[in-house]
């Protein structure tokens, strides 16, 4: 007997021989001990394989929207959120980026004012606080200046002296003195804008992914 | 249960109706994975696992039948469950009586319609047949378990195994004799009707 006995054997088991094979098969197993005794004994497994027990399952293999990773459906206006986001912060930015780099710019041909040119209004201050003491009220601060951080002072208004001496035309470097700074607000105007829609839009964007997922949550 | 529609409900998405098909194969995904795994536990996970699966590929589906369909993805979860298995080998943990020994046949597998001594030969009897099929291949294994245990018919099975028809045919005869060699071993255990046909054999 060979494996391809024992093949065909267990398609006869199975009704799946064709007739003419069966009948052959059949002719072979009536004079064939040892292809019999195969027969039932494959039968016999086969049986027993059919009696086991079929078990249930132990718990509901029921799925989840989170074990499928399924998102709530968000609504049709999201997009429109998601893009006016993007666009806010991407113009935020540009427009950070192009005053910083209108302001390096500004800066660089700031030696011709005099030694030590170019600095920024936060080292320039000392020496704008070492100024003689004004006798005349010291007029009212601008509202950008208003905006200057704290160590950033406010030029004090020029004396009667000081006024006489910008009246002669004096090199500005002879008289080593420096321009001051014009004070600069942190954020202009524009910046203030783009910022708040970013900020809005992301906040509108939390709170409808918040409530998309409480609704289908409830649902 | 209306299986095509749930099914087409499915693949666009619709979870309730896909649960409503692993709610009526449940029984059947958890079987097949039990005697392909050997584990309860394993079994369930993989289970689980298949379902996920299935969910997760459902638009690839194209017609046939939906049950060797599942089948297959069971069987893959199978498999990647004895690989992980084969990397990471564990101790079961059986439960314990209260002397503190190890209970064979847990209680809650127990059959309530038989005796207790009828219940102890057919869990031996099980066991007996299960060790059989673990000591099989796993292509063998998934075979039989599917024609013999769940009665799937061969173009069902060659589905499932992702195999030609012939060779599920010579899997599922080998499987079969080498099961009958190892359940010789197992004579005590076996009903009167199949012990005569081994003592014959054996003649």
């Amino acid at each position: 007997m060979n494996q391809r006995d024992v093949e065909q054997l267990s398609s006869y088991l199975d009704g799946g021989l064709s007739p003419s094979d069966s009948a052959r098969l059949k002719t072979r197993l009536a004079s064939d001990l040892e292809l019999a005794s195969a027969l039932d004994a494959l039968r016999a497994a086969r049986s027993l394989l059919r009696r086991m027990p079929h078990r249930r399952a132990p718990r509901n293999f029921l799925l989840t929207p989170k074990m499928v990773g399924k998102k709530p459906p968000l609504p049709r206006s999201y997009p429109v959120f998601r893009f006016a986001t993007a666009l806010a912060t991407l113009l935020f930015g540009l427009s950070f980026l192009t005053n910083q780099v209108v302001s390096f710019g500004a800066s660089a041909p700031a030696p011709a004012y005099g030694i030590g040119g170019g600095a920024d209004a936060a080292t320039e201050a000392p020496m704008l606080e070492m100024a003689p003491a004004a006798t005349e009220p010291p007029a009212e601060p601008t509202p950008q200046a208003a905006l200057l951080p704290s160590t950033v002072a406010t030029p004090p208004a020029p004396t009667a002296d000081q006024n006489r001496a910008m009246e002669q035309p004096a090199s500005p470097k002879a008289s080593g003195e420096t321009i001051p700074a014009t004070p600069r607000p942190l954020l202009t105007p524009w910046q203030t804008t783009f910022g708040l829609l970013a900020l809005l839009g992301a906040a509108s964007m939390l709170l409808i992914q918040k409530l998309a997922a409480r609704k289908w949550r409830v649902k | 249960m209306d299986e095509p529609s749930l099914i087409t409900s499915a693949q666009r998405g619709d979870l309730d109706s896909f649960n409503s098909l692993v709610l009526h194969y449940q029984d059947m995904v958890f079987n097949t994975a039990l005697r392909i795994l050997g584990d309860e536990d394993r079994a369930a996970d993989a289970s689980q696992e298949a379902f996920i699966s299935a969910f997760r590929a459902i638009k690839s589906y194209r017609g046939g039948s939906f049950k060797a369909w599942l089948l297959r993805t069971v069987t893959n979860a199978c498999y990647d469950e004895l690989r992980r298995q084969k990397r990471r080998p564990t101790t079961p943990l059986e439960p314990e009586t209260e002397d503190g020994d190890e209970m064979d046949s847990p209680r809650w597998l127990a059959d309530p319609s038989l005796t207790p001594a009828g219940q102890l030969e057919a869990d031996e009897l099980e066991h007996a047949i299960q060790h059989c099929l673990d000591a099989l291949p796993t292509d063998f294994r998934a075979v039989v378990v599917m024609a013999d245990i769940e009665g799937l018919d061969y173009t069902e099975v060659a589905a499932a195994v992702r195999a030609p028809l012939g060779t599920v045919k010579s899997r599922l005869a080998r499987a079969r004799l080498r099961l009958r060699e190892c359940l010789q071993g197992f004579a005590e255990l076996l009903p009167a009707a199949f012990r005569l046909n081994t003592e014959e054999a054996q003649a």
